[in-house]
């Protein structure tokens, strides 16, 4: 098996191991979404406009827990500095974990969906393309999320500044998620969702290919 | 790193500019038709835009050679613009929304350029705090570095995602051309303001170059890391 | 937008009172850094 293969499995394995955890993660977001309506007040026009936004914020806070536990056990028992001696790449390292955290995420948006058709009174026929969306999102998040998480999770204060590192950077990924999924929830007439999901590629295309190469100088001793 | 006084000579004729600039921009400049007065906010609000791009642009070439290269040198260098960096953008904030309530009547108008700059203060900022929460030295230096190139790149995105999101509700926007009377008072600021911040920048990284160095005072590593002229042994 | 901006002059002077305020402010507190760094050196 490849060395990505390999890490891959291993991460995956990983998450099915700990999918207490998961659930525990998704509840934090299905909450979220719930306070947001609260926040918004009970005027379902003004929950419908905004259910793209509230859906993608939702997911945005539960991803800074879900990233913050894919390294927790890598630093348990010093895990990562074994996984580093073996002779395998350090960018399938960071590879193998990315893919694994974006499967995660995409799953954990695709649960919150129908909390959201429920709660502001949404929907789409468009479902793959939705789902679409919503893994491209992810990924966008999943890339610099992988790298910051494996960085932060070597400090003290790592719980504030995953975060303070993310969110102003994923504003791009945030903004063509958003509106993408807007368009498809509210409808598209000006044929709008082709220039934000070129945009949502873009910026994946850049960070998983950045956040790749840079993944070595932050796990090396 | 040295100790000549070069940076001192710079900031004062970079402040010398500004005050020149600052009078012809206030007292002899001309009134623009529409915006009357309160266009004079863009002699110094372009100008610090303008460097504040430039200054951020320094920084991500200090993390390029920093990653590629090494050396405390361009550590302190990359500290110093960062921080420079994180503090010009607050205030070219600052003076945006300054300009936007005259004229548009909201403290913010999510004008592209400017809400591109008020990300750039959280994502630099975080650097900021990044570098406060690492210990190891060597780390610290590899980590920002990592986190600039990351940030820097993230820039053109940032822009072309507000612009295209600002576009659909939109119609106003942060003038572009301005008229030749006008030039002068703008470029004197601009350099005006490049001298002095080309001055403090290279003062705040000999501070962090000299805290680097009593950070890893006794044993002093013998390592080519430590750039020379660090002022000898004391 | 039709129609001119008359006045705005408390705008243009907060403007550049912040601007000189930040600028000089940050310059000065490199300044103070650098003096206690290089006497704490010299000691």
């Amino acid at each position: 098996m490849s060395p990505l293969g390999a890490a891959l499995r291993k991460d995956l394995l990983l998450q099915w191991r700990t999918r207490a955890q998961f659930v525990a993660v998704f509840v934090f977001g299905a909450s979220a979404l719930l306070l947001f309506s609260f926040a918004s007040g009970p005027d379902s026009g003004a929950l419908r406009q905004h259910a793209a936004g509230f859906l993608w914020l939702g997911l945005l806070l539960s991803s800074t827990l879900a990233l913050a536990d894919s390294f927790e056990s890598e630093m348990a028992q010093r895990a990562l500095e074994g996984l580093l001696l073996l002779p395998a790449d350090a960018r399938a390292l960071y590879y193998g974990k990315a893919i694994a955290n974006v499967l995660q995420l995409t799953l954990l948006g695709a649960g919150l969906v129908p909390l959201m058709v429920v709660l502001y009174d949404v929907s789409t026929a468009r479902v793959p393309a939705l789902l679409g969306v919503i893994f491209l999102g992810a990924a966008g998040l999943s890339a610099p999320g992988t790298l910051y998480s494996a960085m932060t999770a070597q400090l003290r204060a790592r719980n504030t500044l995953l975060p303070l590192l993310l969110f102003p950077l994923v504003v791009p990924a945030l903004l063509g998620a958003v509106k993408a999924t807007a368009l498809l929830l509210l409808g598209d007439p000006m044929g709008q969702l082709g220039s934000w999901v070129s945009l949502l590629v873009a910026f994946d295309l850049v960070y998983w290919s950045l956040c790749g190469l840079l993944f070595e100088r932050v796990v090396e001793d | 790193m040295g100790n000549k006084p070069w940076p001192f000579v710079v900031a004062g004729f970079g402040l010398l500019l500004l005050a020149w600039g600052t009078i012809w921009g206030l007292a002899f400049a001309p009134k623009e038709i529409y915006m009357g007065d309160v266009q004079r906010i863009m002699y110094v609000h372009v100008p610090t835009a303008w460097n504040t791009m430039l200054v951020l642009t320094f920084a991500f070439a200090c993390a390029v050679v920093s990653l590629l290269r090494g050396g405390w040198g361009w550590d302190a260098r990359l500290e110093a613009s960062v921080e420079a960096g994180v503090v010009m953008s607050i205030l070219v904030c600052m003076q945006g929304s300054l300009w936007a309530r005259p004229t548009w009547g909201v403290w913010w108008d999510w004008d592209p350029r400017l809400t591109t700059t008020a990300v750039l203060v959280f994502a630099f900022g975080g650097i900021l705090a990044l570098r406060q929460f690492v210990d190891d030295p060597v780390k610290r230096a590899v980590w920002s570095a990592v986190a600039v190139v990351i940030a820097y790149v993230d820039v053109p995105l940032v822009y072309f995602s507000v612009r295209w999101w600002n576009s659909l509700h939109q119609v106003q926007s942060t003038p572009n051309t301005v008229s030749r009377a006008f030039h002068w008072p703008l470029r004197i600021n601009a350099f005006g303001v490049l001298f002095l911040m080309i001055g403090v920048i290279a003062l705040r990284a000999r501070v962090a170059f000299l805290r680097r160095e009593s950070e890893l005072a006794p044993p002093r590593p013998s390592a080519p890391a430590v750039a020379a002229g660090a002022g000898g042994v004391r | 937008m039709s129609g001119v901006i008359t006045g705005g002059w408390e705008y243009v002077r907060a403007a550049y009172v912040v601007s000189a305020a930040i600028l000089l402010g940050y310059a000065f507190s490199v300044y103070w850094r650098y003096r206690s760094e290089t006497r704490r050196d010299r000691r």
